[in-house]
């Protein structure tokens, strides 16, 4: 039987010598380096499914400001191409009938300009710092007969703080806290404005985020020097925003402060879920039904009552569903933007209306059954 | 001094080495918008800071319905023996 999805970990010790074949040096600690031109990846057969949702957690060997082009190939049909951001994952949808349930799937990743190497051997030259990949099906249409929830009213009678409130992020990054903040909402969450990828947060919940504060698991990064810095936790694939910038803060010491703050946060965020407190929001990535049900059981085994919200993007044949919520089952429901924020246009290209709609609407339904307690945090900034 | 009193002026002091600021003087109504740099990091900072310092716990919810000091102070009354 071939394999539903695959992740496929580059970093020493991981699982990648199974599947790339040219263009790869040798593991390193956290990432493994594709060099030269042409890089191949040969991946097992997957089941069926409409569509699969590629993923690749990699940062570009050429340094910040100069652009690096990366076009893929799988089984021979071009994908596009793809500009890598350092810090920040790629995400594309294939096509289902490309991908061959029954032999070996190829990828193949072609580098226009790979920074130069020392020796100046073009064909030696790195590409790309690779991480993780994932290949999943994203087959958002296999949920039983969801059922659409009534638009509030009168949106602007509703109390805006307490509705985004509500509201918790279980990632996958930081779009649904900078929303909050623009309406100032400051909601206390563990990973507010943080990235996690769907399998180190099921790892996170499975483990309750034992170690989160492992001082050897944890580094302070500025992608700009001088900048702002990122917080970057290994042990669950943490990467977040700290607000302060290098020039302005002691790392040391700062970095002393933050691994008690997340120690906190991972305190409050598992009370939260204790105590269905929240609705927790997992911005896409786990389209497949048997993922976001999986996610959910997990949540539960915190609460049974626990409440969980998937938002993606509305279909491109349906673009009116942007802005509305359904019912999926008990306690689960899928919201839909019009589109997602691009990452490197935040928070100018966040879909703010199409939030604020998902929210109040859920909210409504909530506070209909009662499970809505009036709250807002004062503190903002 | 009553009990309150002393508990705000011990979250003075405290607040005056988070925010290496001598000159905050805090009251009841003292807010985040009163003060520079109380953003939701910092209330974290603080919220760590006073728990270490009083051995207490602070729940979930009481964290994000603090609305001022004075809050603050009433809660953390309701936790000290």
């Amino acid at each position: 039987m071939s394999a539903t999805s695959l992740v496929i970990d580059f970093a020493q010790g991981g699982n990648s010598d199974a599947f790339a074949r040219e263009g790869w040096r040798g593991g390193e600690p956290r990432h493994r380096w594709s060099f030269g031109a042409r890089n191949l990846l040969v991946l097992p057969p997957l089941a069926r499914s409409r569509q699969f949702a590629l993923t690749l957690d990699c940062d570009p060997a050429q340094p910040p400001g100069v652009r690096q082009d990366l076009a893929l190939e799988f089984n021979g049909v071009s994908l596009g191409l793809l500009q890598p951001r350092r810090g920040i994952p790629q995400r594309l949808v294939i096509p289902g009938d490309i991908v061959s349930d029954a032999r070996d799937n190829t990828l193949v990743c072609l580098n226009a300009n790979p920074a130069a190497s020392a020796g100046g051997d073009a064909s030696r030259a790195l590409a790309l710092a690779w991480r993780r990949l994932e290949l999943s099906p994203a087959d958002t249409t296999r949920f039983n007969q969801p059922e659409p929830l009534p638009e509030p009213q009168d949106m602007a009678a509703m109390p805006l703080q307490a509705v985004l409130g509500l509201y918790q992020s279980v990632g996958q990054n930081c779009e649904l806290g900078i929303f909050q903040r623009r309406y100032g909402a400051e909601p206390v969450g563990l990973l507010r404005f943080s990235s996690i990828f769907a399998d180190r947060l099921v790892y996170g919940l499975r483990n309750r985020f034992a170690g989160i504060d492992a001082a050897n698991e944890f580094s302070l990064v500025a992608p700009r020097p001088g900048g702002e810095l990122m917080g970057r936790q290994a042990l669950y694939g943490l990467s977040y925003h700290t607000f302060r910038n290098e020039n302005d803060v002691d790392v040391e010491a700062f970095k002393t402060k933050e691994l008690q703050r997340l120690s906190y946060l991972a305190r409050l965020f598992i009370e939260q879920l204790e105590n269905d407190e929240k609705i927790f929001v997992r911005r896409g990535d786990f389209e497949a039904e048997g993922e976001f049900h999986a996610l959910h059981h997990l949540l539960r085994a915190y609460n049974p009552q626990a409440r969980l919200l998937l938002v993606l993007p509305a279909p491109s044949d349906a673009p009116a569903r942007a802005g509305r919520v359904e019912r999926l089952g008990p306690n689960l429901y899928r919201g839909f933007l019009s589109r997602f924020a691009d990452p490197a246009s935040v928070p100018a290209s966040i879909a703010y209306e199409d939030w604020l709609k998902v929210c109040a609407t859920l909210y409504l339904d909530q506070a209909e059954q009662g499970r809505v307690v009036p709250e807002d945090c004062p503190i903002s900034g | 001094m009553d009990r309150q009193a002393k508990i705000l002026t011990e979250l003075t002091d405290l607040f005056r080495e988070i925010f290496v600021n001598d000159e905050i003087v805090l009251t009841a109504q003292t807010n985040a918008a009163d003060l520079p740099g109380w953003d939701s990091m910092k209330h974290i900072e603080i919220i760590i800071a006073i728990e270490q310092k009083y051995g207490v716990r602070f729940s979930s919810r009481q964290v994000e319905g603090l609305r001022s000091v004075g809050d603050l102070v009433a809660v953390l009354g309701q936790k000290l023996p």
